[in-house]
Parts: structure tokens; sequence; C-alpha cells
């Protein structure tokens, strides 16, 4: 089958997103699994949200993951005093030769990549428009309506240390998340290696563009034409009703839970050259996908679980 | 039974999807054609060790019958005239009355009935999931690829993946399906009671008597079977037999009478024996008994011999009356 035209671009294209991944790999230290699943939200055509202390090179790892994809960079810096037009775009008066008009400036969100560090420090407003636009993958103002490059993908931060002066994301916008990304400090020799990395050398370790932005969107189709046994969605499926009905469990997640797991798993199946979802695809991803969509039980946190813990409980 | 159920599809993937245009539908006709194989495949399965199995209950079933030999089993049945007619017109010839063995027949319905239900309890689970169960290295695709045909996808992915199981299958097997060390101790257990059965069916080893009908004992009664004996026991041990060397000669003296035997010497007839023409000795008559029931015919005749036998006492004994038809201590 290997030899049909048509599989034989999807080979092509599961080899350059491997070779993408590598070459991630060559700037960032570590946190393989993270690096997966960014790769994982963008062939699924999602956003992350990222949960990590300050240091972790978050920002480098995005940036990286653009500049190997050919994708258009932007980087929001959340304040209380940020307003939306400053993510979104604002009209303004320009002198022209035949007077002066209204030119819509686009904001930072018409990238194709979009980091918004530390989300939770911008106001719910500001915060509303950023989500709004992410979900319609539209701006609209002063009555005209700009559609948002194609990929498109939000890689928001926050800090889970540090919370005075911000706004946590209600449950309805962390919903419209498809993962919700952990970044733990990395092992010892790993610290070792991006210390003798970055502390080496004066300038930032090169990496090549592997990945078009016709590829990226391909593999996007192709990603949502993965098959999936009719049991292994139903898995999926029953995951996300189960934590409405768990005792520790107080609002779980929604529908929209269950579609980001099928395809979220189907793009790791894709990602890692298979042509079918398997087991292995929902487990590994039912954490980051349902983390952030469960509110637990106070009793459940007064014994100290986590989501993570509940989600394990879950999947047994 | 075939070792790869890929070999199913039409043709191989390499040569079938060189053809562009038609490749989408082939890759999955070849997909459902591989699933039908594969059903076709645990479907020989399951009959394979139903039937073994069914024929190891048949046998035992037989076996212990036959042993047993319960007195509610009639030895034969009557096959109905209904079933053997038809039999008989295709074969062109009046079967008459057909019998089976009872022991036979019974265990032939349970083997039928083991049969039926091995089949069931191996078909009830889908065979296409029992494929997989023995084959996990290709079972998640497989099953994927199943529903995809069900859903009949014919995406790039769904062909990439059509392609890929094909592919797979080659290199897997439906031996799996078949439990062959079970079979195996079916098939040996099915040898040993064949064996049982031949023996049984020569020596008969009936394990407890059958309640035996009461007889009057009645010389006319056949003697009950009881086995071939030992002929050595019955004739004893062999010897040599030897031509004898001593020539002797060998006389015989009569008493009572003075004549030759060579002599013409006169019977009386059948119609006059008796004791009349014995000795001069009287002769009283007895009244000679006989089992009424059983030979009521031949009253008449002890009748008539009691009559006779008056008359000849009544008349003086006879033409000679001093015994010429036989001496009295019954020389000759």
């Amino acid at each position: 089958m290997q030899d049909d035209p048509d599989t034989d671009d999807v080979d092509a294209l599961q080899r350059k997103l491997a070779t993408a991944r590598e070459e991630v790999g060559e700037r960032i230290v570590g946190q393989r699994e993270v690096l997966e699943r960014l790769f994982v939200c963008i062939l699924a055509d999602g956003n992350a949200l990222l949960e990590s202390n300050p240091g972790l090179g978050k920002t480098t790892m995005v940036r990286t993951v653009a500049e190997v994809t050919d994708l258009a960079f932007s980087r929001v810096q959340n304040t209380p005093d940020l307003m939306p037009s400053d993510i979104t775009g604002t009209e303004i008066i320009r002198e022209r030769d035949d007077g002066r008009e209204f030119v819509f400036e686009k904001g930072p969100i018409f990238a194709n990549v979009v980091l918004a560090d530390e989300i939770n420090r911008a106001t719910p407003k500001t915060q509303a428009a950023l989500l709004e636009a992410m979900q319609e993958r539209q701006v609209t103002a002063g009555g005209e309506t700009y559609e948002l490059p194609d990929p498109f993908f939000v890689l928001a931060t926050q800090n889970p240390i540090d919370q005075g002066g911000t706004y946590a994301l209600p449950e309805a916008q962390t919903d419209r998340f498809m993962f919700k990304l952990l970044v733990e400090y990395p092992e010892a020799d790993e610290e070792r290696d991006i210390v003798d990395l970055y502390t080496s050398r004066s300038r930032q370790v090169p990496v090549e563009q592997v990945l078009t932005h016709e590829e990226i969107r391909e593999a996007q189709e192709l990603v949502r034409e993965v098959p999936i046994a009719e049991d292994l969605r139903d898995r999926a499926i029953d995951l996300v009703r189960r934590t409405r009905e768990a005792e520790a469990v107080e609002f779980g997640a929604s529908p929209r839970a269950s579609m980001a797991l099928v395809v979220a798993s189907k793009a790791r199946a894709f990602l890692h050259g298979r042509n079918h979802v398997s087991e292995a695809d929902i487990e590994a991803l039912a954490a980051p996908v349902l983390r952030h969509r469960i509110i637990l039980d106070f009793r459940a946190e007064r014994d100290g679980q986590t989501p993570d813990d509940v989600i394990a409980d879950l999947l047994e | 039974m075939s070792d790869e159920p890929g070999d199913a599809a039409p043709s191989g993937g390499t040569e079938s999807t060189e053809s562009a245009g038609s490749g989408s539908d082939d890759a999955r006709d070849r997909m459902a054609t591989a699933l039908a194989e594969i059903r076709r495949e645990a479907w020989k399965a399951a009959v394979t060790a139903a039937v073994v199995e069914a024929a190891a209950l048949f046998l035992a079933s037989n076996l212990v019958l036959a042993a047993l030999d319960p007195s509610w089993l009639p030895d034969r049945l009557l096959v109905p005239a209904s079933a053997t007619e038809p039999v008989g017109s295709a074969l062109g010839r009046d079967l008459g009355t057909v019998a089976v063995p009872g022991s036979a027949t019974v265990a032939a319905g349970v083997g039928a009935l083991a049969l039926a239900v091995g089949i069931w309890l191996r078909v009830r689970k889908p065979l296409v999931e029992q494929f997989e169960a023995v084959n996990p290295g290709v079972a998640e695709k497989l099953r994927t690829a199943r529903d995809a045909v069900d859903a009949d996808a014919d995406s790039r992915m769904a062909r990439r993946l059509y392609g890929e199981v094909l592919a797979d299958l080659r290199e897997s097997s439906s031996v799996g399906l078949l439990n062959v060390a079970r079979l195996g101790a079916v098939a040996v257990a099915v040898a040993a009671l064949s064996l049982a059965t031949v023996q049984v069916a020569v020596v008969d080893l009936a394990l407890f008597d059958r309640p035996q009908p009461a007889t009057d004992g009645a010389a006319d009664e056949p003697e009950n079977y009881t086995g071939l004996l030992d002929g050595d026991r019955i004739l004893g041990d062999r010897e040599e037999v030897s031509t004898g060397d001593e020539n002797q000669t060998a006389e015989i003296e009569s008493s009572g009478g003075g004549r030759d035997v060579a002599e013409n010497r006169t019977f009386p007839d059948r119609g006059s024996s008796g004791a009349g023409g014995g000795s001069s000795g009287a002769v009283d008559s007895q009244q000679a008994g006989f089992a009424a029931p059983e030979q009521v015919e031949d009253a008449d005749l002890v009748r008539e011999y009691n009559r006779r036998i008056r008359d000849d006492t009544g008349d003086g004994g006879g033409e000679d009356g001093d015994g010429d038809r036989g001496s009295d201590d019954g020389s000759t």
C-alpha cells in the first residue's frame, strides 16, 4: 500500500513531522512529552494551555516550533492593563494623499502561533476577547470581520504560583483549550545539558525549517481521516462521561472534551506514523484533555487528590 | 485451514494499488474479502473442534450405554417406514423393516447435540474478534479496519490502513483459532474410545447383568449367549495321538437268546410294541404322566398306549407269551 501516490505523500509528511520534532529537540533539552503534545495540538488544530513555573523554556519552545514549521509567531505578554484591542487590533486613522481613513491595524493575534504569556494576568474582558477570537477564528472590528490566519494555534501560559492580582480563567473558557500541559522541572542530567547548551555558545542553536503552512494544513486534514475503532471511540466517550458521574468530581467534562480526546488521539497516531488510533493514544492524552475540564469535589481536594489522580482512576 | 487469511485478497497489495483510480475501491474490497476469509477460517476452526469433541462424546456415550446396558434402553429401535421408504425408493429396492441399535441411536443424538452446542459456543463471539485475540500483533489495526470497512471509509488514511492490515495478515495465522493441545487430547481420547468400543462389541464388557425374564426351563428355550469361551479350556491340553500297535479282539455275547443274531427275527410293529411281548411276568400298566400345560397334544397318544397295553395283557401277552420280543434283563 505504501506505493500509492497518495499514501507516498502521507509517508513523506510523517517523516517531515518526525524531523521537525528532532529539530526542536536540538534546541529544547528534555520536555519530550510536552513537545510531542504541542505537535499533537497543532495537528489536531487545537490550542494549549501551558502551566509551569517561570524559566522552563516555554517561550523558546513555542518559538522554535514556529521556526521549524514556518509559522508566523507572535507573543502577547498579558498584564492587567492590557486591552482587548491590544490583542485583536484596532482601527486607526491614517493620513493619505486623498485624506484620512480608518484602517484596521491587526493585533498580535493575527499570527499562526500566538504565545499568550501569563494569560491569567489579563482582565476577564481581555481574556474573553482573546479566547473568543481563538474559538471563532475571526476578529470583528468596526463592522468588519477579519479571518485569522490558518493554521492558527494559541499557546497560553499561566503560573501556578503567585496568584495575587490574577484573574483565573473561567471553566467555560478553559474548556476551549484542547490541552492543558504541565511543564515539570527537568531532570538533573537534562538541566546540566541545558546549562551547557546555553552557556557555552554566544548564539542560539540554529534549527531548520522543515514544514510549510500547506504541509501543516494537509497534515491537519489527514489527521481527521485517521480511522478509529468504534470501541476505542466509545471508550473515549465513556471516559469523558464518567467524569460527570465520578464521586471525586463536582463538575465533569463536556462533549467538547470527547471530541478533543478523539481528534487528539488521531493526531498522536498520525504523529507516530500510524494509520489507526490505538488505546495508548487515548490513555496518553486523557489527562491533558481532561485535567482542566473537571472540578474536583472538595472532599477529594481535602484528601489531596489532583485531577490527574482522578483521571488515572477513571482509566483503570 | 489456511495459515494466512490475508491471502484471501484477490491480488497482492502492490499489484492492485498500482492501478490508480480503482485503487480506492480495490483496497476496501480486498479488505472486505479478507475479513470474509477470516470469518470462514474461524468457522472452520469452530466446526473442526466441535466435530472432534462431538465424536468423542458420541463414542463415550455409546461405550457407557453398551457397558451399563440400562434396562430402559431397547436393544434395537425400529426406524419408521416413513424414513426408510424414501431411502429405499432412492436405492431402488425395498429396505424392509430397518432397526438400529438403541445405544448407538442415543449416542448419536448426544453427539449431534454436542456438535450443535460446540459450534454455537464457538461462534457466539464475533469471529473476527476471535482471530484478533489469537493475533494480538494485528488486532488493533484489524479491529479498526473492520470498523472502517463497515463504515465504508475510503479516505487516504483508511486506504493506508487497509494496505497495512492486508500486509500484516499475510504474516498472521488462523491456526491459533484451534486449541491444538486440547484438540490433540480429544483426538487421543477418540482413538482410545474407538478401541474400547471395538473391545466391548467383541467381548461385551457388561458391568451389570440385565435382569433375566422368568422361565420354566423349557427345553426348547435357547440358551443365553454368554460370549465366546476359551477353546483350550473346553478341549483340554493339546496332546499327540499315536497310532495303536496292539490288536485286540472284542467279543460281544448275548444272553437269554438261543439263536444267533443273524437269524431271522421278527419284531413287533410299532403299533404292537409294548410290555405285552416281553417276559412271561405280567407287567402292570401304569398311568403315564405328562405335563398337561405343555404337552396336551400327547394326551391322546398316551391314552392310546395305555389302552393297547391293557389289551395285550388281557389276551395272554400276544403270540409269544414267553417273551420272545426281548429278555427280561434287557439284553438282546
